[in-house]
């Protein structure tokens, strides 16, 4: 990757490349504004990551109020991971739920589950989360690693900031800018158990004032159990595991001081996965979005506009009483985004944010009526530089939300049970960082974050009367968004002699009106039995505490962290009603360890991943179980041969210290490995 | 030692620190600056002339971090791109004159003498002056001046 327009990448290069580079920077200076934020120029400048995703303010990653780890491009090179969950899973206190070669679910801080819908995961600030149970497919997001300049996770809500689902954490990934950053690579990868995967990616200048960014790729491959026999799986891995994805993201130099981008995007996925109510099925997801963005410098500040639209088809193929069904539908989400970002005097920043958004989905199986919802959310962020050595920050956001449902009248409910349901929420952000010294920080931080009902949880499928005391399975428009408060402490301390880090944090968070699906919670509603999608039972909360020591010398580079959790849950609904037990299926005890090690042409990574023992709900042929899980010591290695400046092999694999490896109540699995030949050009 | 000789010995230090010039820029301080300077919006052609005034820093190191500017050493002149200064009165003449003033101290942007100076230990600080950069008649990039000290 070449990062273009400044003094960075010229900095790296070859002497002639060097002296050609610095005239085209000097030269080029007048017209990089760079109203959008040149993340690899101000890291060179700096030494350290840069983010916004703390405060929406640019900031370094050491000042930033928030516990937050950044992932560069290097590392998710080294690593040989070859999906996004894999990336995330290095990151001390995230958890990651393998149900499949692909379909995975991540977790921040526990709370993790089957279609986890905690987490606010974003490319470029584009949501990509899917709106009908607020889950992330992972390999549904239309991006290639290749492109990815950072992947930045923040740990805690940060609703003030980003709105809804940003409850235990945010996902930000953040790739190659079309304008400042050259990148070109192509890359072929073939393994075990049939995989087969491509991905291209491509930066292209049009003109000086006009750059574009393609990317394109996909993957074939056995889903796990393929030879396990095992029924369920058999039943819905007919395609086995399947990717699709290309995007086009630009970004223009209209003026000196405005800038435009337009991005759109594509994806198919197809895998097997755990729902929410811990159900094996097949998810088979086709989304495409539409996103443009104006940004400019005034004398009111950085204002930045964006409006995107998502779109989404899906079907979840199940199996039911030996045979397979599907359900499927569409959702559509707009959002429209204002904010104005203000230096009001040298110490104190202000952002004011507004925000629309628009979630809608159509009935099924049968279309005919519509479920939505409408949100008007306004913000407001002040940061404080207090003295040199301690910065507070104090971020709010008001949201007002009304439903709205099209079509036959939603039984058992009414039409007014949508049209005059609305809700206010307010969500918050604290935090103060006071660096003590020129090497310790301490981050004291609190936030609480808004988990808004999703869409399945108010949706109401009737598109014809039902017959009398006939059971209903509907969604609830009187159900509560659920509410997630977070308390944390952090002490950081550099390193120096391990040209490294060590961090040290506690947390307490607490989470109320907790929404879930209670299958034998039977409701009366108009005389009709109904069963709620979305329905309030109670609160967890949660202790944690997490240490991690990272650091690089000489060609080794190396990390170990610890993540300690205690969840204590307070539901409201009869034990084992809801497939839900947070205190037996968060593992107490994670230990990660990476180390890797880069000499001449070559580099090496070797991670470990030891959680202690679990149990978590998994439903069957005979009803639903609680399964114990002993994933024990897991493996990912990854060895790399530059064979030139611009061609690499690479040899990497998963679960490699047992030829089965119980991951999750999914199906094992197996040992894998592949390689991959990159060409950057 | 009464009141009156603490006030004298914290005065004579006080006449001994303000008389004392600030340390050269070392080779990283330049290398910084010369970075912070690609976040000028101004047009910088290639070739630019950049003046390093005496005592103010290595003029190779200026050379080496600026390749593609024609450095040289002497005082601040018309046409300057930009000046490395040893002083906020240095700083306050190349202003006049339009020119980007690059101080080796961060008493020359507390004076509003100089448009940027860099720390580079315990970490990278960039000091910029709202005033001096008026005067120059330069602005930096917006994402830029969220991360730097303004002063």
């Amino acid at each position: 990757m070449k990062n273009t327009g400044t003094f960075k990448s010229v900095l790296s290069r070859t002497p002639s490349r060097l002296v050609l580079g610095l005239a085209g920077a000097l030269a080029a200076a007048s017209g990089a504004q760079a109203q959008s934020m040149n993340y690899g120029s101000l890291e060179d400048l700096f030494g350290e990551a840069v983010t916004t995703s703390a405060t929406g303010k640019p900031q370094r990653a050491s000042e930033a109020p928030a516990p937050m780890t950044i992932i560069s491009a290097d590392e998710i090179a080294h690593s040989g991971a070859r999906t996004i969950p894999d990336v995330l899973n290095r990151v001390a206190g995230v958890d990651v739920e393998s149900w499949g070669v692909s379909g995975a679910d991540v977790g921040v801080d526990g709370y993790n589950q089957g279609n986890n819908p905690r987490l606010l995961v974003l490319v470029n600030g584009r949501q990509v989360y899917l709106d009908h149970y607020g889950v992330t497919i992972w390999s549904a997001i239309p991006v290639q690693l290749a492109e990815i300049r950072q992947i930045e996770v923040v740990k805690g809500p940060q609703a003030a900031l980003f709105g809804f689902n940003a409850v235990s954490g945010v996902v930000n990934i953040i790739t190659f800018n079309p304008l400042y950053d050259s990148v070109g690579s192509a890359q072929v990868t073939v393994g075990t158990q049939g995989q087969k995967e491509i991905s291209v990616v491509k930066s292209v200048k049009l003109a000086d004032n006009l750059g574009v960014r393609l990317s394109a790729g996909g993957w074939n491959m056995d889903e796990y159990g393929t030879n396990s026999g095992n029924s369920i799986v058999a039943g819905q891995r007919s395609n086995g595991s399947l990717r699709r994805t290309a995007s086009l993201d630009s970004l223009a130099q209209i003026s000196p001081t405005i800038q435009a981008g337009f991005e759109g995007t594509w994806s198919r996925a197809d895998q097997f996965e755990v729902g929410a109510i811990q159900e094996p099925h097949q998810g088979i997801y086709q989304t495409h979005s539409f996103k443009g963005t104006v940004k400019a410098d005034t004398d009111w500040g950085l204002i930045d506009a964006t409006a995107y639209s998502n779109h989404l088809d899906f079907r979840l193929r199940f199996l039911n009483a030996g045979t397979t069904g599907e359900v499927g539908t569409s959702t559509d989400t707009t959002v429209v985004q204002l904010q104005d970002l203000l230096k009001l005097t040298p110490s104190l920043t202000t952002r004011v944010g507004l925000e629309y958004r628009n979630n809608s989905i159509d009935s099924y199986p049968l279309s005919g009526s519509t479920t939505g919802y409408q949100d008007f959310g306004l913000s407001n962020m002040y940061d404080w530089a207090i003295a040199d050595t301690v910065s507070l920050t104090v971020a709010g956001r008001w949201d007002h939300t009304w439903l709205n449902h099209g079509g036959f009248t939603p039984v058992p409910f009414t039409q007014a049970d949508y049209d005059n349901r609305a809700f206010d929420s307010f969500s918050y952000n604290v935090g103060v960082v006071w660096r003590a010294t020129a090497d310790d920080t301490v981050t004291v931080t609190a936030g609480r974050g808004i988990q808004s009902p999703t869409l399945l949880e108010l949706n109401n499928n009737t598109v014809s009367q039902p017959a009398p005391n006939s059971l209903i399975i509907t969604g609830n428009p009187n159900v509560n968004p659920t509410v997630v408060t977070n308390y944390e402490l952090g002490y950081q301390r550099a390193l120096a002699f391990l040209n490294g880090s060590a961090k040290v944090s506690v947390f307490y968070q607490k989470t109320q009106d907790f929404k879930t699906i209670s299958l034998s919670t039977i409701h009366v509603v108009a005389g009709y039995p109904s069963l709620f999608v979305g329905d309030n039972f109670g609160e967890s909360t949660e202790w944690g505490a997490e240490t991690e020591l990272r650091g690089k010398v000489g060609g080794v580079r190396w990390s170990a962290s610890w993540t300690w959790l205690n969840p204590s849950d307070h539901f409201t609904f009869p034990a084992g009603a809801a497939p839900v037990d947070y205190q037996k299926s968060t593992p107490k005890n994670t230990v990660k360890g990476n180390v890797g090690y880069d000499f001449g042409r070559w580099s090496t990574d070797l991670f470990l991943v030891w959680k202690s023992d679990y149990q978590a709900y998994y439903q069957t042929m005979a009803g639903v179980s609680l399964l114990s899980v002993s994933p024990g010591l897991t493996a990912q290695a990854a060895i790399s041969y530059k064979v030139s400046d611009d061609f690499s092999l690479t040899l990497a694999g998963s679960n490699l210290l047992r030829d089965q490896t119980q991951l999750s109540v999914a199906p094992k699995a197996e040992r894998r490995v592949w390689g991959t030949a990159t060409y950057q050009f | 030692m009464n009141k009156n000789k603490i006030v004298l010995v914290f005065t004579t230090l006080g006449l001994w620190a303000g008389a004392a010039s600030a340390a050269e820029m070392d080779a990283k301080q330049v290398t910084i600056a010369a970075k912070a300077l690609g976040f000028l919006t101004v047009k910088a052609p290639a070739g630019a002339k950049v003046v390093v005034t005496a005592g103010a820093a290595p003029v190779a190191a200026v050379q080496a971090a600026l390749p593609a500017a024609a450095v040289a050493a002497g005082d601040a002149a018309p046409g300057a791109y930009a000046v490395f200064v040893s002083s906020a009165a240095e700083g306050k003449k190349a202003l006049a004159k339009g020119t980007v003033t690059v101080g080796n101290e961060v008493a020359c942007v507390d004076a509003g003498a100089c448009v940027i100076a860099v720390e580079t230990t315990p970490k990278v600080t960039i000091y910029v002056s709202k005033a001096a950069a008026a005067a120059a008649g330069v602005e930096f990039d917006p994402n830029f001046k969220m991360m730097v000290t303004e002063k």
